[in-house]
C-alpha cells in the first residue's frame, strides 16, 4: 500500500516557470526514502504541497487514501527547514502543545530525548542555540507515531557531531510502519539509512529512482558517487 | 480543537495586555485623585496644577495607547501564527482551516471586549474617585434610585420592551462593528502576505488605511447628500410609529452588517484556503 500518491501534479511560482510539472510519485509503507537533488529542483516544494502548506496548481496528493486536508495532516509528521516555534514559548509548552494536537504524539519519549540531549523542559526557546532549537523540533517530531514524516534538510547547517544524533533519532524513532521522506543534498551524511532514493532534476522531473542497496551492489558507486555523476556541471 | 486554538491564541495576546490593563487601572486611580486636586477649593501653587493637568494628559494617551496595544496585539498574532515561520506549525496541525479562523476572530472579539470594558471601567474609577464626596452619601444614592423608579414607573410594557430591543440592537451592531474591523485587518494582513513575500506588513498596512480612507470618503459623502432627505424624513414620521421604525432601522443596519461581515469571512477563507503559499 502507498503511503503516498502524487498525480500529475503542478506548481510553479511564476507563470512559466514551473518548479513540478506533471509530476507523479508513489511512496510505499515502511521505507526511508532520499529525495535528492540540486538545489532549486522541488524537493521542498513537494515536501510542502503535501504537507499543505502550499496549494497545488493542478493534479492531486493523497496522503494514507486522504487528500490534503485535516485527516492527512494527523498522518504526518513535517520537520521544516527552519524552526517554527513562537520564540515566548518554554520547552516544555512546547511538549504540552504537541500533545494537546497530536494524538499520537508520546511525550514520554519527547522527554526522555529531550533527558539524553541535556535540554532543560524549563529553558525558553529564545535563550536556546539555533542548533539546540532545531533539535527540540527534531525531538518533536520524531516523538510522534506518524504514518509519514517529511523532514526537509534536516541535517543542513548542523555540525557532524549533531548530524550523527540525528540522524540515529530519525532511525531509531520511527514508526517501522511508517516511511520517512528526508530531503537533502548532503548525500553522503545519510545514505547508510536510507532504503530507497529519488534523484530530482530541476523542474520536478525523477531522473533516476530505486532500492539504495542496489544502486551499490550493482554499480559499485555510492548514491554520492551516482549523483555527481547525474547531476554533473 | 477550536477550544485549543482559542486557549493558545487568547494567551498569546494577553501576553503584554494584561500588564497595560492594570497599569492603566493605576494611571486612572492618580487620574482620579488628580481631577479631585483640581476640583478642590483649595489654592495650590501653579506649578501643582500644571503637574495635574500632565497627569491628565498622561492618563488620556495612555487610554489611547490601550486601545491602539489591543489592536497590535491582535494583528502581531494574526500576522506571526498564520504568515511568518510559525506558520509552518499551525498550518500542519490536524485542525480545520475554519477552527483555525474561528480561533483568531473569537479570541480578537474577546480581547477588544475586555479592553472596551478596562476603559469604561477606568473612566467609572475616574468618576467614583472624583465625586466620592457627591455620589457615595445617603442623599444621592435614595435620589439616584427614586429617579430609576420614577422613570419606570411612568413608563409603559411597549416603552420597556423598545428599551430592551435597542439595547441588543445596539450591542449587535457594536459587535458586528468590531467584527467588521477585525475581519477587515484580517483581510488587508491576507491579501498582503498573498500578493507580495517582502514588506508583507508595510502592504497589509497600506492596504489597510487605503481601504479605511476609501469607506471614510464614501460615508462622508453619503452623509453629504443625504442627512438632508434623512431630517425630513424623520421629521415626517408620526410619533406612535417613531420607535418602531427606529427598531427596523437598527434591525436593517444589523442585517447589512452582518451580510457585510459573512462575505468578507468568505473571502478570508478562501484566501487561506486557496491561495495561502508558504515559501
Amino acid at each position: 500500500m502507498n503511503i503516498l500518491e502524487c498525480r500529475d501534479l503542478n506548481k510553479s511560482y511564476k507563470k512559466g516557470t514551473p518548479v513540478l510539472s506533471d509530476f507523479n510519485i508513489d511512496i510505499p509503507a515502511g521505507r526511508i526514502i532520499g529525495l535528492l537533488g540540486p538545489n532549486g529542483c522541488g524537493k521542498s516544494t513537494l515536501i510542502k504541497l503535501v504537507a499543505g502548506l502550499l496549494q497545488p496548481d493542478s493534479g492531486s496528493i493523497t496522503i494514507g487514501g486522504y487528500p490534503v486536508g485535516e485527516k492527512s495532516k494527523a498522518l504526518i509528521s513535517y520537520l521544516p527547514e527552519r524552526t517554527y516555534f513562537d520564540s515566548s514559548m518554554r520547552v516544555k509548552n512546547l511538549v504540552a502543545y504537541f500533545e494537546e494536537f497530536y494524538k499520537d504524539f508520546d511525550t514520554q519519549k519527547a522527554y526522555t530525548l529531550l533527558a539524553d540531549l541535556k535540554i532543560d523542559p524549563e529553558a525558553k526557546l529564545k535563550t536556546l542555540s539555533k542548533g539546540t532549537k532545531e533539535k527540540v523540533q527534531l525531538i518533536l517530531v520524531m516523538a510522534r507515531n506518524a504514518m509519514l514524516y517529511l523532514l526537509d534538510e534536516p541535517i543542513a547547517g548542523v555540525d557532524p557531531a549533531a548530524r550523527e544524533y540525528i540522524l540515529s533519532t530519525i532511525v531509531g524513532n520511527y514508526n517501522p510502519e511508517a516511511s520517512i521522506i528526508i530531503t537533502t543534498h548532503l548525500i553522503t551524511d545519510i545514505e547508510q539509512v536510507l532504503d530507497d532514493f529519488f534523484f530530482m532534476a530541476p523542474g520536478g522531473d525523477i531522473v533516476r529512482a530505486g532500492n539504495a542497496e542496489d544502486i551499490r551492489n550493482g554499480t559499485g558507486k555510492s548514491l554520492d558517487e551516482l549523483f555527481k555523476e547525474v547531476f554533473r556541471c | 480543537m477550536l477550544g485549543k486554538l482559542f486557549k493558545y491564541d487568547f494567551k498569546s495576546m494577553i501576553r503584554f495586555w494584561w500588564i497595560a490593563a492594570l497599569a492603566v487601572t493605576g494611571l486612572s486611580v492618580v487620574g482620579g485623585f488628580a481631577f479631585t486636586a483640581i476640583n478642590s477649593d483649595k489654592n495650590l501653587p501653579g506649578s501643582v496644577y500644571v503637574v495635574l493637568y500632565m497627569v491628565l494628559m498622561l492618563i488620556y494617551f495612555a487610554f489611547i495607547a490601550f486601545g491602539i496595544l489591543s489592536v497590535v496585539s491582535i494583528f502581531v498574532r494574526f500576522y506571526k501564527n498564520f504568515f511568518s515561520d510559525e506558520g509552518y506549525l499551525t498550518f500542519t496541525l490536524p485542525v480545520k482551516k475554519t477552527h483555525l479562523l474561528n480561533s483568531k476572530i473569537l479570541s480578537a472579539t474577546l480581547l477588544e471586549i475586555i479592553t472596551g470594558a478596562v476603559i469604561y471601567a477606568n473612566i467609572f474609577i475616574i468618576i467614583c474617585i472624583t465625586f466620592a464626596k457627591d455620589i457615595f452619601t445617603t442623599q444621592f444614592i435614595n435620589e439616584f434610585i427614586d429617579g430609576i423608579t420614577e422613570i419606570f414607573a411612568e413608563a409603559t410594557v411597549s416603552d420597556i420592551v423598545y428599551l430592551v430591543v435597542w439595547f441588543i440592537e445596539i450591542c449587535a451592531i457594536l459587535l458586528l462593528s468590531s467584527l467588521f474591523s477585525l475581519l477587515l485587518l484580517y483581510l488587508c494582513i491576507t491579501l498582503g502576505s498573498i500578493i507580495t513575500k517582502k514588506a508583507r506588513v508595510v502592504v497589509a498596512i497600506a492596504i489597510y488605511y487605503g481601504v479605511v480612507n476609501v469607506l471614510t470618503f464614501i460615508i462622508y459623502i453619503l452623509l453629504l447628500f443625504g442627512i438632508e432627505s434623512a431630517v425630513i424624513w424623520i421629521s415626517d414620521i408620526p410619533e406612535a410609529v417613531g420607535p418602531l421604525i427606529l427598531t427596523l432601522i437598527f434591525f436593517a443596519i444589523i442585517l447589512l452588517m452582518s451580510a457585510i461581515c459573512m462575505l468578507m469571512y468568505t473571502l478570508e477563507y478562501r484566501m487561506l484556503d486557496k491561495k495561502l503559499n508558504l515559501s
